[in-house]
């Protein structure tokens, strides 16, 4: 099966695509200190918004800082902070959807409950209100994600493991004798995975944005982090003059957002059975919010 | 392949957010520009009104505050009360007083009483009689208030009404100040007490803002916009135009914007929302719209929180002043449009000398020195210095709301102080968070700006080194000594000797650091020529455009 969904995915020309953006993308992440060539914190005021050159590609912003390294670093800020963010979220919401899943009685209601908890306050409002109070930081951005987000996951999880609780390779593997650990482990996590993952990765390119948002307007990353989001919101003054302090930051958010929507789909299309999809979709709810 | 499609539609429409988001500002900038877009059919055709009216549409980046617009408080944009309020004399912007409704006055020999002859046949906007009952109501509505103690004049032995034009003040110090203080925007000003509810009675609750000024109130939609328009039975030079419009448009960006779309005629002046300093050189170059420059009398600056056992030592503090290039700050990151900061009053603030008052030269190998003759040492290489286990760390809290060139001085202040091993972290705060935080100590350091004009630098000095009101501290910083070399200074009627009463107390707050002086402004308008006429800027920053010469062409 493994292979089989391997091949699918090959010949998704636009997952590929997709992919391929991600990985360079996280390559110079990783290398951000050797590819980028100047401190992206570094002020030089005398050289403020400096066109292009060879010493600075995409020239300098209001500080005379490097763009081009600032988005490079930044993509730790944005890429890194969700990739981490999105794993804590599974790490959270998938033991949790299996626990329920699998135990279903008053384990399945509590969880259920608190799933249905998370799931009614709006990210957006909470994250404000969060901000209000313990002042904008991204560290207080990300809890709020984690607060919210891992309900989608655990109600995926927990639907899938009470379809699979019924199938006759998990009662014959009970039967069998087989330990509850080794069921869950062998037989039905693996099984539960794929629209995880399909759905981990779309989620990935949400929390980008979020992310980004958020430090637009202020309440995420603060100053003078090189977040994509905090770039913008410093670029709007220069919109007349010095598009490219808007421009090259935008391109950047849409780029990363591109490549993990084409791989996700790509991801969904090789691992989900066309008449499964819609179940997954159904699951999950709202997929953005 | 349908999901495809939509995946690539939603990174478009990311795209498309990101750059929405662009156009409006922070905070609130999301309502204005979606008001800003509902209302620019209905303002262009407004230019001149059908009948014939004559309008001109200003920005202002604040609420008018007309249920607050008290003349004996300090609530409100300063500007407003000297159109709409007046008082006993004016300030002419060159150090001279104008009679405005004091028509002359007598000072006795000891400096205390002052008589003042009113002007006669005044009225205020709604048709009652300006005389001496009225200025009697309006001092007892806040003389002797611990709120106003920055001021020499709020201290009140005795008020008498001579005649019905003629009244005579007893203060309870004989300070120089006193009349210069009558031109303040506030709280000297006279209100109609017909605008106080319980009509007679001084504490009763004030209702809507009457005045005798050139100007009154039309009509006021909170946070939205508010309508100015003559007031009929003022006694001097009647306004040009039948109304003026202010617009609330809180980001600097959205205040250019609507200037650009035709939806305001103009922006600009510290004190009704400032250009920001990046579009400034733009909209100059351009030529598109009418520009104006002009300096001030008001200076920003860094202030320390004296609660934090930091900055109790003074090589910290002066290492602080050392560490800053003013003069980089003037011209690179303000292109010009800026003076390098001195002392913390300019030059051309009164009783201010090059002698007296000074910068600290940009030295940061001396600052560097001073931290560690202080004990501060990067011991654990992180960049950042620490004495006893606590880093050389601190919050700055600061607003872009009053001064959009905040954002890009923060940054610029949090680099320079990396440079010399101190840690800065930036706190941007709403203008109702910043005045909280800045009045309540909850900062370690701030953003500051001193007064202007006729304020400076006797009630300045007050406001920022005194305590009042329900405060037990002072605002920068809480010196008994330096208190009392300043009551000296505002007590001394002798011109030399206060000179260098004065000479002390600007050499005191020079030599300790109490404060790191950051650049001088400028303010700046922009006017669309092509409808406006006869812009003038005002004689100061609490007057901010000559309105009365405003017309339409």
């Amino acid at each position: 099966m493994i292979k089989n969904t391997g091949r699918k995915l090959l010949r998704n020309k636009s997952a590929m695509f997709g992919l391929m953006i991600i990985l360079i993308l996280l390559l110079m992440g990783l290398f951000a200190g050797r590819i980028a060539s100047h401190d992206p914190t570094l002020v030089d005021i005398t050289n403020k918004l400096a066109p292009s050159s060879k010493e600075y590609p995409l020239g300098t912003d209001q500080m005379g800082r490097c763009i081009l390294c600032r988005l490079i670093y930044g993509i730790e800020i944005s890429m890194f902070t969700a990739i981490k963010v999105t794993f804590i979220i599974l790490l959270v919401g998938v033991p949790l959807g299996m626990i329920a899943g699998y135990c279903g009685g008053i384990a399945d209601n509590l969880v259920m409950r608190l799933a249905d908890i998370a799931s009614t306050f709006p990210s957006t409002l909470l994250a404000l209100a969060v901000v209000g109070i313990f002042g904008p930081s991204l560290d207080h951005l990300v809890l709020v994600f984690i607060f919210l987000w891992w309900a989608p996951f655990a109600r995926m999880v927990r639907s899938s493991v009470i379809k699979l609780k019924e199938t006759e390779f998990v009662m014959a593997a009970e039967a069998a004798g087989c330990s509850r650990r080794d069921i869950i482990m062998k037989h039905i996590f693996p099984n539960t995975l794929s629209p995880v993952i399909v759905y981990a990765t779309l989620r990935i390119a949400a929390v980008i944005t979020h992310i980004a948002g958020f430090s637009f307007i202020g309440l995420g990353s603060q100053p003078p982090a090189p977040d994509w989001g905090v770039m913008l919101n410093d670029g709007r003054q220069y919109i007349d003059t010095h598009p490219g302090m808007l421009f090259w930051p935008g391109l950047a958010i849409v780029i990363v957002v591109f490549a993990f929507n084409l791989f996700g789909e790509g991801l969904n299309d090789a691992l989900i059975p066309a008449e499964e999809e819609m179940a997954v979709v159904k699951e999950t709810g709202d997929s953005n919010e | 392949m349908k999901k495809r499609f939509t995946s690539v539609l939603s990174a478009l429409l990311c795209a498309a957010v990101a750059l929405g988001l662009c156009a409006c500002g922070s905070g609130g900038g999301l309502e204005e520009s979606a008001s800003a877009l509902g209302e620019e059919a209905v303002s262009s055709g407004q230019a001149v009104a059908a009948d014939g009216e004559k309008e001109i549409v200003v920005a202002i980046y604040k609420d008018g505050a007309m249920e607050e617009l008290d003349a004996a408080t300090y609530n409100g944009p300063h500007f407003l009360f000297k159109m709409i309020y007046e008082g006993f004399v004016e300030d002419n912007g060159d150090g001279t007083l104008e009679p405005v409704l004091a028509t002359q006055w007598d000072i006795s020999e000891d400096g205390k009483t002052y008589t003042y002859h009113l002007r006669e046949g005044v009225k205020f906007s709604d048709g009652t009689d300006f005389n001496a009952g009225a200025v009697a109501f309006n001092l007892k509505r806040w003389m002797n208030n611990d709120r106003f103690s920055s001021l020499t004049s709020y201290a009140v032995d005795n008020i008498e009404i001579i005649d019905d034009y003629t009244i005579a003040v007893t203060y309870t110090d004989a300070a120089y100040a006193i009349l210069l203080e009558q031109t303040y925007p506030r709280p000297n000003r006279f209100l109609s007490p017909s605008s106080i509810e319980n009509d007679g009675s001084t504490t009763g609750v004030f209702s809507t803002p009457v005045g005798t000024g050139p100007w009154m109130l039309e009509s006021y939609v909170k946070d939205e916009e508010f309508t100015l328009v003559p007031n009929p039975y003022y006694w001097g030079e009647k306004p040009q135009v039948d109304r003026i419009r202010f617009k609330v448009i809180t980001d600097a960006q959205a205040r250019l914007l609507a200037l650009k779309s035709g939806e305001v005629d103009i922006i600009g002046g510290d004190l009704m929302g400032k250009i920001p300093m990046e579009s400034l050189n733009e909209l100059r170059n351009s030529g598109e719209f009418d520009t104006y420059v002009t300096g001030t009398m008001c200076s920003h600056f860094i202030s320390f929180n004296e609660d934090n056992e930091i900055f109790q030592d003074k090589n910290v503090r002066q290492a602080l002043n050392y560490a800053v290039n003013k003069k980089s700050i003037a011209e690179d990151l303000y292109d010009g449009n800026g003076l390098e900061a001195h002392g913390m009053y300019q030059d051309s603030v009164p009783y201010v000398t090059s002698e007296n008052s000074y910068a600290y030269p940009y030295d940061t190998a001396r600052a560097i020195e001073l931290l560690e003759t202080s004990g501060w040492m990067d011991s654990d290489g992180d960049g950042i210095r620490e004495k006893g286990g606590q880093k050389l760390s601190f919050t700055f809290v600061y607003s872009v709301d009053e001064f959009p060139e905040w954002k890009s001085l923060a940054e610029y202040l949090q680099a320079a102080y990396s440079e010399i091993g101190v840690q800065i972290q930036l706190s941007c705060l709403d203008k109702n968070g910043y005045a909280d935080a800045t009045t309540s100590k909850n900062f370690d350091i701030c953003l500051r700006r001193t007064a202007s004009d006729s304020w400076v630098p006797h009630s300045s000095l007050k406001e920022l080194f005194y305590p009042y009101a329900d405060r037990d501290y002072a605002l920068v910083w809480t010196d008994e000594n330096l208190q009392s070399m300043i009551n000296d200074a505002l007590l001394c009627l002798n011109e030399d000797e206060r000179q260098e009463k004065y000479d002390a107390v600007f050499s005191c707050i020079c030599e300790e650091a109490y404060s790191v002086p950051v650049y001088y402004p400028t303010t700046s308008f922009a006017v669309n020529g092509n409808k406006v006429d006869g812009f003038e800027v005002g004689v100061n920053n609490y007057a901010p455009v000559a309105w009365e010469k405003l017309n339409v062409k």
